[in-house]
């Protein structure tokens, strides 16, 4: 019985391999002790060799990832056409890539993380501007820095295992962004409201601090603690516990002139198109403003207002408890127990000014009774995405994308398009939904198992195998695999894909008995074939028994079942 | 194998045939015995078909300002063929000529959502015109899936439960049965493309056996991939080998299949023609529209073939028309008003419809392009409550009043709601 290890890294993983189990066995004496050595390796992302995945990447033909966002702008978007460099070239090359690292990146949690804020703060990637810089915008504002990319001053800790102020803030600022909710038109002469009400609705207070149509007066106020006396002395704020139209639009006001440099606008005198974020003081609405409760009187000093109307946002109890929220629904269930929102919400409320903040909020999350209780396992729906790219780790699949290979359509823009998860591709801002209604529909259900056909059968009888299903029966040792019967490669395929078995062993589930009456059956012959004779030879795909096919069409069925597609 | 019965008893699945973005949907039996056949295939051509170079102005003022504003990319007079005088249509569209001068086709210029709740921006608008909702483009439910669920005699148990992912047109949104498929060949879209089809989804049916929300999906899933299976869908030589041509023809095939379809969708791309869209009537953009003409022209030949002209309707939408003055680089930019076409037995066609505003500078929509005069969801409307019977167009069209009746339709069908009113029993 090996459920804990799979609970952990089902939910901390792109799905486990496994010698992903075996490694969280080596971890620890108890199954805590090892979800803890888990958590802090994986936390200490550095600190994991992977240079296997660099070495395997390297030749794959990728050019856009490590140029700066000045030189994406500026060859992409400002120049494309000029040396060959496609506009869509960098967003096609994240698409792929993003797919590779989460199948082959040994930095699984920071996959899995990067996943979460890349809806949290979602963009629609092939948006017209977003296109040419995307590998900055994950980069630059999503993940932690990487070396020759250092974030700017006052911004070092702007990213997902960093301080979510500063993170907000950095995206905020960056092109993508900008252009994706419409902020980089947003003027004192001409407003646009998009980003000021997706940044509160979305980003941080949640819709569930939303009070629609109601007016600011209605609103209970709190004195909560803001960063504003001397030297960055906490100061007691009177600020609105929720949020109501009228804010939106005196956010909308406040958001004015927070700009990029670009060559779109004509009025400012700035020309210069460089991709940079810039504050134009001449759009910036300049009158009195009340956000929240809290009134920034005539002429107050800008972009200070817009950095005290960030701070109000990111240092609010009801954004901690938002996000505390949606990691709970994430990586708990879909239901989690309140105890572990408030938990998970206290930490991000009390480490708000910590470089490390959210980093504390994972290991709260981790650390919960309510993440590590097994009974939750099965509670969470995988997306497509992610139940694609976890066939394609369990399965052991060497397959990553390389620019100009013949696979990466098929898969990416057919059947995750399909199947309604193309990376980076949600329109919304919202990012792809996380609950299951949304996914359990006829038509992605339909190309989700249309995938898993396609990765079973893909190349299977030659050494370019997508899945190898047929080499890893084959090195089965015999108390894994006694022989090729149907019995006993259901049982070995359930336990290989799936990681666990459960009490009682997979023989006499109801799951193990259709499997293997699928594996019996033989149209040809009504007998049918015994449950525990061993096939001919496992390795035929020719009639009458096409033994091959059958093992094959095994894997596609574990693959579709409900005990894989929940995690 | 599913029957015939067992299929006409289910709930109103609907498909989509997605080489290029295809759906289809079914009417349940109820549905279909209350006497009404009738189909709708909305073809939608993504990227924003320019207007002005399909419904050509022929004649006087208009025509003079269609000459000085696409010194290059105009029709020239003498490469286009008169629909009523006033405007015609690139000689390349002799198909859809001949469509309307059997009276089989009609067209609508300056079609578009209302002043002001319109976007220039390609997502924003798709969604908007597919969800029915102009100035709204964050719905739940697309028009046609309202259109459905709004249809009198849809079962109570209809399988209606979450939103649908994945490549379904917005229309679609929010029907849980829409489904998608690539061509007529059952193992294009079956999830064993090998040997043992039949045998994978018994397995799937026993494994998905329960009452959750996923079990009922996969048990509709199964379904529909079984209804699939068992269609004998050949797509006649007479259309032609291109992706527009194949989806009208299996779209004809299920039509001709006798299932009660009631609704379909094809996309056709390739039109945001930013540049080197044409010069003086040759060139990349009137030879797409020889491609739409003669893929529309075989479909309507083929559904006449079996009887089904006259109750089939084919409508067009875009996501916009495009600036009236072409651009520095022979094309045109994203603009606001489109010409809509529909066809069909049941149209009264051989008209051209709308009021057309005109492309003097004064008459410009913000300065640069041909102003909506026909909201979009009028055509609909009519199609939806004349040809589909449907009468529910509050819930197809959320907010939308002050529709009046086009006359595009001939012979109107009775909502079912309407002769069971006049029945009195039942």
């Amino acid at each position: 019985m090996k459920k804990f290890a799979n609970h952990c890294l089902d939910r901390m993983t792109f799905g486990a391999r496994p010698d992903d189990i075996e490694a969280f066995y080596s971890l620890g004496a108890d199954d805590n002790s090892r979800l803890l050595a888990f958590v802090n390796q994986q936390l200490d992302w550095s600190s994991i060799d992977d240079s296997a995945f660099g070495a395997l990447m390297a030749p794959r033909g990728y050019v856009t990832l490590d140029k700066t966002l000045e030189e994406l702008w500026h060859d992409h978007h400002a120049n494309s056409g000029a040396d060959g460099f496609d506009r869509d070239r960098p967003v096609g090359e994240m698409e792929l890539y993003v797919v590779a690292r989460a199948t082959h990146s040994k930095r699984q949690l920071l996959e899995v993380l990067a996943d979460f804020w890349h809806n949290h703060f979602n963009i629609m990637a092939r948006d017209y501007y977003a296109q040419s810089v995307f590998p900055s915008w994950d980069r630059d504002v999503i993940r932690p820095p990487v070396s020759g990319h250092p974030r700017k001053t006052g911004y070092e800790h702007g990213h997902m295992l960093g301080n979510f102020r500063q993170m907000l803030e950095l995206s905020s600022q960056h092109i993508a962004m900008q252009y994706y909710l419409d902020n980089y038109i947003n003027q004192v002469a001409g407003p646009n409201e998009n980003y000021a009400r997706e940044v509160m609705e979305l980003h941080t207070l949640g819709a569930e601090n939303y009070v629609p149509l109601a007016s600011p007066g209605s609103i209970s106020k709190t004195d909560i603690p803001l960063p504003w006396g001397n030297g960055g002395a906490d100061i007691m704020v009177s600020i609105s516990d929720q949020y109501v139209d009228d804010d939106v639009y005196s956010a909308m006001r406040m958001l004015t002139g927070w700009k990029v440099k670009d060559n779109i606008n004509e009025a400012h005198s700035n020309k210069e198109d460089s991709g940079e974020f810039f504050f134009y003081e001449a759009w910036h609405d300049k009158f009195i403003k009340i956000i929240l409760g809290h009134m920034w009187s005539d002429n107050a000093v800008a972009p200070d207002d817009i950095q005290q109307f960030f701070d109000i946002l990111c240092y609010h109890p009801g954004t901690a408890r938002h996000i505390a929220g949606k990691l709970c629904r994430r990586f708990i269930s879909p239901e989690p127990p309140q105890a572990a929102i408030d938990a998970v919400a206290d930490t991000f409320y009390q480490n708000r000014y910590a470089p490390d903040q959210l980093e504390l909020t994972y290991r709260t999350l981790f650390q919960h009774a309510a993440f590590r209780d097994t009974g939750n396992f099965g509670k969470v729906f995988k997306r497509p995405m992610d139940a694609m790219v976890s066939a394609l780790r369990v399965c052991e699949s060497s397959y990553a994308p390389a620019i100009g290979d013949s696979n990466y359509w098929t898969i990416i823009y057919y059947y995750m398009s399909r199947a309604g998860q193309r990376p980076f591709a949600w329109p919304a801002p919202d990012g792809y939904p996380q609950e299951q209604e949304h996914w359990q529909g006829a038509n992605g259900l339909l190309y989700l198992m249309r995938a898993m056909d396609w990765f079973c059968d893909r190349g299977y009888n030659d050494e370019k195998a997508f899945m190898p299903i047929l080499e890893t029966t084959l090195a089965a040792s015999t108390p894994e695999l006694p022989l090729h019967s149907p019995n006993a490669l259901t049982t070995f395929w359930l336990n290989r894909i799936l990681g666990y078995t459960p009490d009682g062993g997979w023989p006499g589930t109801q799951l193990h008995t259709t499997l293997r009456d699928f594996m019996s059956q033989n149209p040809n012959d009504a007998g049918g074939w015994p449950s525990d004779a061993a096939f001919i030879d496992v390795s035929s795909n020719s009639g009458p028994y096409y033994f091959y096919e059958r093992l094959r069409a095994l894997v596609k069925l574990i693959l579709s079942s409900s005990e894989f597609l929940y995690r | 194998m599913i029957t015939r019965r067992k299929f006409l008893q289910g709930t109103g699945a609907m498909f989509t045939v997605a080489g290029t973005g295809l759906s289809i949907g079914f009417s349940p039996q109820s549905f279909a015995a209350s006497g009404s056949d009738n189909a709708l295939v909305m073809l939608f051509f993504r990227g924003g078909m320019d207007a002005l170079n399909f419904l050509v102005p022929l004649t006087g003022v208009n025509r003079t300002e269609y000459e000085s504003k696409r010194p290059n990319i105009q029709i020239p007079n003498n490469m286009a063929l008169s629909l009523n005088g006033a405007f015609g249509l690139p000689e390349k569209c002799s198909h859809l000529h001949s469509l309307y001068q059997s009276g089989d086709m009609a067209m609508i210029h300056a079609v578009g959502m209302p002043e002001g709740l319109s976007s220039r921006s390609h997502f924003d608008s798709q969604a908007m015109f597919e969800q029915g909702t102009p100035g709204d483009s964050t719905g739940s439910s697309g028009w046609l899936t309202r259109h459905m669920l709004s249809t009198s005699g849809i079962p109570d148990d209809a399988v209606i439960a979450s939103m649908t992912p994945g490549n379904p047109p917005e229309s679609l949104k929010g029907h849980s049965d829409v489904m998608s498929m690539d061509s007529e060949d059952a193992s294009e879209f079956h999830p064993n493309g090998g040997k043992y089809q039949e045998e994978h989804l018994a397995a799937l049916e026993k494994m998905y056996a329960g009452d959750s929300m996923l079990d009922k999906a996969m048990q509709g899933t199964v379904n529909n991939i079984n209804i699939l299976t068992s269609l004998d869908l050949t797509i006649p030589d007479i259309y032609p080998n291109e992706s527009l041509a194949q989806d009208l023809g299996l779209i004809a095939q299920i039509i001709k299949s006798d299932l009660g379809l009631q609704v379909a969708t094809v996309d056709f791309g390739g039109w945001d023609t930013h540049q080197n869209s044409g010069n003086q009537g040759i060139g990349y953009y009137v030879d797409r529209l020889a491609l739409v003409s003669a893929a529309i022209g075989a479909f309507f030949t083929d559904l006449a073939s079996a009887g089904k002209k006259d109750s089939v309707v084919l409508a067009t939408q875009t996501d916009f028309g495009r600036r009236v003055a072409e651009n520095g680089n022979r094309g045109t930019d994203h603009g606001s008003a489109q010409a809509m076409m529909v066809c069909g037995g049941n149209i009264n066609g051989g008209k051209v419809y709308g009021n057309f505003p005109g492309i003097t500078s004064n008459d410009l929509y913000l300065n640069a392009d041909l102003a909506v005069t026909t909201d979009f969801r009028r055509p609909l409307s009519d199609i939806v409550l004349n040809h589909l019977g449907n009468s529910e167009i509050p819930t197809v069209f959320p907010g939308y009043t002050g529709n009046s009746n086009m006359g595009l339709i001939k012979n109107r069908v009775i909502p079912s709601n309407e002769i069971l009113f006049n029945s009195g029993f039942e």
